[in-house]
């Protein structure tokens, strides 16, 4: 209705209030203008989103908590070459970890604490950990971190400390600077790290051996589960397993009552 | 027949980012129409929030205000407003589309669709400038 109003006014001749609007139309801006403004101000904005998402993504660069709940959490427990427990223990439980894991994570958090307090405290049996690189380059990085730790007979303060600190699976961040500042928290000789984690062909060997390892047992994916004592083994080739299952294992392989 | 079609398209994205919001804020599994876990892997990643707030958020807002944009009118300045919201839409959404192939390395359908939806509006919206352009300025 108001374009046809327009047309039918422009087939005329000019009335006067056209004519006084003559000066005000001529400063309208051209409709190249118009396009071109509109599109730079939404690249522009867009740019400026662009950027703030890309920034508040960016992974943290340091971990810096969980120290003094690892350190709670381990208190007292024996922890000899890595493995966590009374040396006398009869059942040895296996748990294969990728660093990057999120589901590790999940398991360090939910259920490691009632499986220490079940059968570690108790002496039904002793943890160990082995680090599973799987998950691409990144947690290869991080892989060697475990492995220098191990070294210093740290790995799992180290690896408990770092899966706190554990980022977004879609996230490269086990930078030397992120690995050192796990160790740092974790309260390993800092200097010796950094010295064990330029020795990156040993430390990778040390990973090598857990994949063929993993392979043997024919294990699928982290966590994994290999639960060994005197009645035999069960292997839980992938996933995060129940603290009621892990207990259950523990008394299938281990000495009859 | 075009403000018709801008205005299912915004409605479509209200639904869209609306469901995805609520999935992440309830912490319900987004279903994934075709299975394959694309859809979880994107809203777990670290670009789903931005300062702890969901992304899918941000379109509810901009899907929101392009329907403020269309109840205002037909004049240059509704349809400037609501092609430059559009063109804002289309290009964050080809941002995050990039994100999921080469960052993520996982699509979400929904996030395709609420792409797919912008860069339709952009379109509209571009041709409804287009028009009243011609009209106003010649």
């Amino acid at each position: 209705m108001a374009s046809r109003k327009r047309r039918k006014a422009t087939t005329g001749s000019p009335s006067s209030a056209e004519r006084r609007r003559t000066p005000r139309a001529s400063a309208r801006p051209s409709a190249t203008k118009v396009w071109g403004g509109v599109i730079a101000a939404a690249v522009v904005v867009v740019g400026l989103l662009v950027g703030v998402v890309l920034v508040s993504s960016a992974p943290d660069t340091t971990a810096d908590t969980g120290g003094d709940q690892v350190r709670a959490l381990l208190a007292g427990i024996p922890d000899n070459d890595n493995i966590l427990g009374d040396p006398r223990a009869p059942v040895l439980i296996t748990e294969f970890v990728d660093p990057r894991c999120p589901i590790c994570r999940a398991f360090s958090e939910g259920t490691l604490p009632s499986v220490i307090s079940e059968q570690v405290r108790t002496g039904k049996a002793r943890l160990e950990r082995r680090t599973w690189s799987i998950l691409g380059q990144d947690s290869t990085n991080a892989g060697l971190g475990f492995e220098a730790a191990a070294r210093q007979g740290k790995l799992w303060p180290y690896s408990e400390v770092f899966f706190i600190n554990q980022q977004p699976e879609d996230t490269a961040y086990a930078t030397a600077q992120f690995l050192e500042s796990v160790a740092r928290e974790a309260g390993l000789d800092v200097d010796r790290f950094e010295r064990d984690l330029g020795d990156e062909n040993t430390l990778a060997e040390a990973l090598f051996a857990t994949q063929k390892t993993a392979d043997a047992k024919g294990l699928t994916g982290t966590p994994a589960f290999v639960v060994s004592g005197p009645r035999g083994e069960k292997v839980y080739a992938g996933g995060a397993q129940t603290a009621g299952v892990l207990a259950q294992a523990v008394e299938e392989v281990g000495p009859a009552s | 027949m075009k403000r018709h079609l801008a205005l299912g398209l915004i409605v479509a994205e209200v639904l869209v980012a609306g469901y995805l919001t609520w999935a992440h804020g309830s912490h319900h599994t987004v279903a994934c129409v075709s299975g394959g876990g694309g859809c979880a892997t994107v809203a777990s990643s670290s670009y789903a929030e931005l300062f702890g707030v969901p992304l899918a958020t941000l379109g509810v807002v901009g899907a929101v205000a392009a329907l403020a944009i269309w109840f205002w009118g037909e004049g240059l300045r509704a349809r400037v407003a609501g092609f430059g919201l559009a063109i804002c839409g289309a290009l964050f959404s080809a941002f995050l589309t990039y994100l999921e192939l080469f960052q993520i390395d996982a699509i979400c359908q929904w996030c395709v669709a609420s792409a797919l939806i912008w860069g339709a509006l952009c379109l509209v919206e571009g041709l409804r400038l287009n028009e009243c352009l011609a009209e106003e300025i010649g």
